[in-house]
């Protein structure tokens, strides 16, 4: 950020993608707001939104573009297409999926999908965020509208404490980041991670400086580390998550447990890597302890839960803590000084497109548990699913073969990818890592299977016709697409890795 | 002329971020930790400008500015969700709050 140029017009096409949702999600605000019966309109427009950015990040992934507009503030790079694509589809079907809880609502449906739309806005300025303000303030936009979201319905109980825990940790995490950022700073004199990276401001260097700089520097990087741990709910700063997820309506949960991971995860790998490269013998060995605990506690906590959405919820933190494992394996190389660091970035969009498809196939299942979208529900509902919807159990078997890693799935190959690209840095202690993440893996297959075992092991309760299973138009819909990505994934896991190169080269700074 | 150095800035504002944090940690009433929450924030925007005067940069006192219009935000929706939350439960102490557990 340097000089004040006006706006060029190439600025304005590196920032193509949060353009065409924050348009998209005004004028759905608008429509919903100005006409009364608006709701099935603003739907639309949201989506048609969110297929416009995904087509566009669809086409332009592997492509080896780099478009950088406001002073290199922001960057339009594979990375952050390949980020932005598991955001834009996990908005098309939650929207999809809140057909039914947007017609139950009186009124306020048109600003929902406006705020969804917003919030992947903010996904795609976090994905591309090559200034650490720029980043902060995609984290403030994806956040508020979600704080919104999840105390959406607001005559019940439990989505306003929900949405009021949320705001609370929300919060306190966003002044953790900024406070981080205003350090490293105050020790860098810049916040665009790219002079960070380089020259007398480079973040190795200022701990050579002086022992105030390299201790503000130090600390800065470990509140930002903070920071976004909180957003993306890594184990200690994960306590939130279960809560807002049980008690958000379940498609607003649906919508949280993949976007704003897979946003928060990126932006970390990014401004880690590459803004504090220099410092990766530092934040990789904490990351790695955090890995650890964020899988155990994840996998741990979601063993015995009875509840459809709280389970969920602790398996997005697992989930979370396995794509770590990318970034500490790119953290150990660039400490080596090799350049092939820059190969964890696929295995990272790999993991996030594959976990966006998996986990809402997942809870468009859960949502048809229940006849409304309030509160949590019993998994052992499930009970005899086979008998009378055998396509729905044949779904919810595939959603948590790929959710536990179970060859061959589209999980499968994300964690072949992400375990390979830790595995690629050669330290013995990442090894150890990835030991315990398999360990983890197989630990999770005992509460991913239990729900199938519940369809298709037990019989339905005498008395009962299958009335558990309260099947709606767009939950059927989400299923069937959920359902054909994680076996597109499964089947052709080459048509993302072909990118590989392309994805991990744009990364590098220019020569 | 003499300038307070860079340094005394951010002990002045990581004290206030400790107040904030501490503050945050033991009370108990909604509307007080949002309180403790501006003024961890506020620290923040202590260091950029006290940072952008000492680099020569007025990046720092721009995105102070910034922050100033991000606490209103949050403020605004934190507000909003307190007085919901005062219609469901006649309290907005966060003990009450301890429906969601598992």
């Amino acid at each position: 950020m340097s000089g004040f140029e006006i706006v060029q017009p190439s600025d304005l096409g590196a920032v193509l993608l949060i353009l065409i949702m924050v348009l998209f999600g005004l004028a759905s605000l608008l429509v919903g707001s100005l006409f009364r019966q608006g709701t099935g309109m603003s739907a639309w427009i949201s989506a048609v939104g969110f297929i416009l950015t995904g087509t566009v990040c669809a086409i332009s992934l592997g492509r080896g573009e780099r478009a950088e507009g406001f002073a290199s503030g922001y960057v339009l790079d594979d990375l952050t297409y390949g980020l932005v694509l598991p955001c834009a589809v996990a908005g098309l079907l939650s929207i999809l999926l809140s057909l039914r809880y947007l017609q139950s609502l009186k009124h306020g449906a048109g600003e929902f999908c406006g705020l969804m739309a917003l919030a992947t806005a903010g996904m795609a300025v976090m994905a591309g965020a090559q200034d650490l303000v720029v980043g902060f303030f995609g984290v403030e936009l994806l956040s508020v509208p979600l704080y919104i979201m999840a105390a959406y319905s607001r005559r019940d109980r439990l989505s306003n404490e929900a949405g009021l825990k949320y705001l609370m940790i929300g919060s306190v995490s966003s002044a953790i980041l900024v406070f981080g950022i205003a350090l490293s700073y105050a020790a860098l004199g810049t916040t665009n991670i790219i002079a960070m990276a380089d020259g007398r401001l480079a973040a190795g260097a200022a701990l050579a400086e002086s022992p105030f700089t390299s201790v503000t520097a130090l600390v800065g990087l470990g509140l930002i580390i903070v920071g976004l741990g909180f957003k993306a709910a890594l184990v200690p700063f994960h306590m939130w998550c279960p809560d807002v997820y049980q008690g958000a309506p379940t498609p607003v949960t649906t919508f949280f447990s993949v976007g704003p991971k897979v946003a928060t995860v990126g932006l970390l790998y990014r401004v880690l890597l590459v803004g504090f490269g220099g410092l990766a013998e530092w934040w990789a060995p904490v990351l790695g302890v955090v890995a650890v605990l964020t899988m155990t506690v994840g996998n741990l906590g979601a063993l015995l839960q009875p509840q459809g959405k709280r389970m969920l919820a602790y398996s997005g933190i697992a989930h979370a803590g396995y794509m770590l494992l990318a970034v500490i394996g790119a953290g150990v190389l660039y400490a080596k000084g090799s350049d092939d660091w820059a190969a964890a970035s696929v295995a990272i969009v790999f993991y996030g497109l594959s976990y966006s498809f998996m986990n809402l196939g997942a809870f468009a299942a859960i949502s048809q548990l229940g006849p409304s979208d309030l509160g949590d529900v019993d998994l052992d509902r499930l009970k005899g699913l086979h008998v009378h919807r055998p396509f729905a159990a044949a779904g919810l078997t595939l959603f948590m073969i790929s959710l536990t890693g179970i060859p061959i799935t589209a999980g499968f190959w994300g964690k072949l990818s992400v375990f390979s690209a830790a595995l690629s840095s050669g330290a013995g202690w990442v090894w150890a890592i990835v030991i315990i993440a398999a360990i983890n893996s197989a630990i999770s297959a005992y509460y991913y299977l239990r729900p199938v075992a519940y369809s298709y092991m037990w019989e339905p309760e005498a008395g009962e016709s299958g009335e558990t299973w309260i099947p709606t138009q767009s939950g059927s819909w989400v299923m069937a697409a959920a359902g054909i990505g994680v076996l597109g994934l499964a089947l052709l896991p080459a048509v993302i890795l072909n990118a590989a190169d392309a994805i991990g080269q744009s990364l590098l700074p220019p020569p | 002329m003499q300038f307070v150095p860079l340094q005394v800035y951010i002990l002045v504002a990581a004290l206030l971020f400790t107040i904030g944090a501490a503050g945050f940690c033991t009370r108990r009433n909604v509307l007080v930790m949002l309180m403790c929450v501006e003024l961890m924030l506020t620290s923040a925007s202590l260091v950029f400008v006290a940072a952008a005067r000492a680099h020569t940069d007025v990046n720092g006192q721009v995105i102070a500015l910034f922050l100033i219009a991000l606490a209103a935000v949050e403020v605004a929706v934190g507000l909003a969700l307190v007085v919901a939350v005062f219609h469901n439960r006649r309290s907005v102490d966060v003990d009450t709050m301890s429906d969601l557990k598992g």
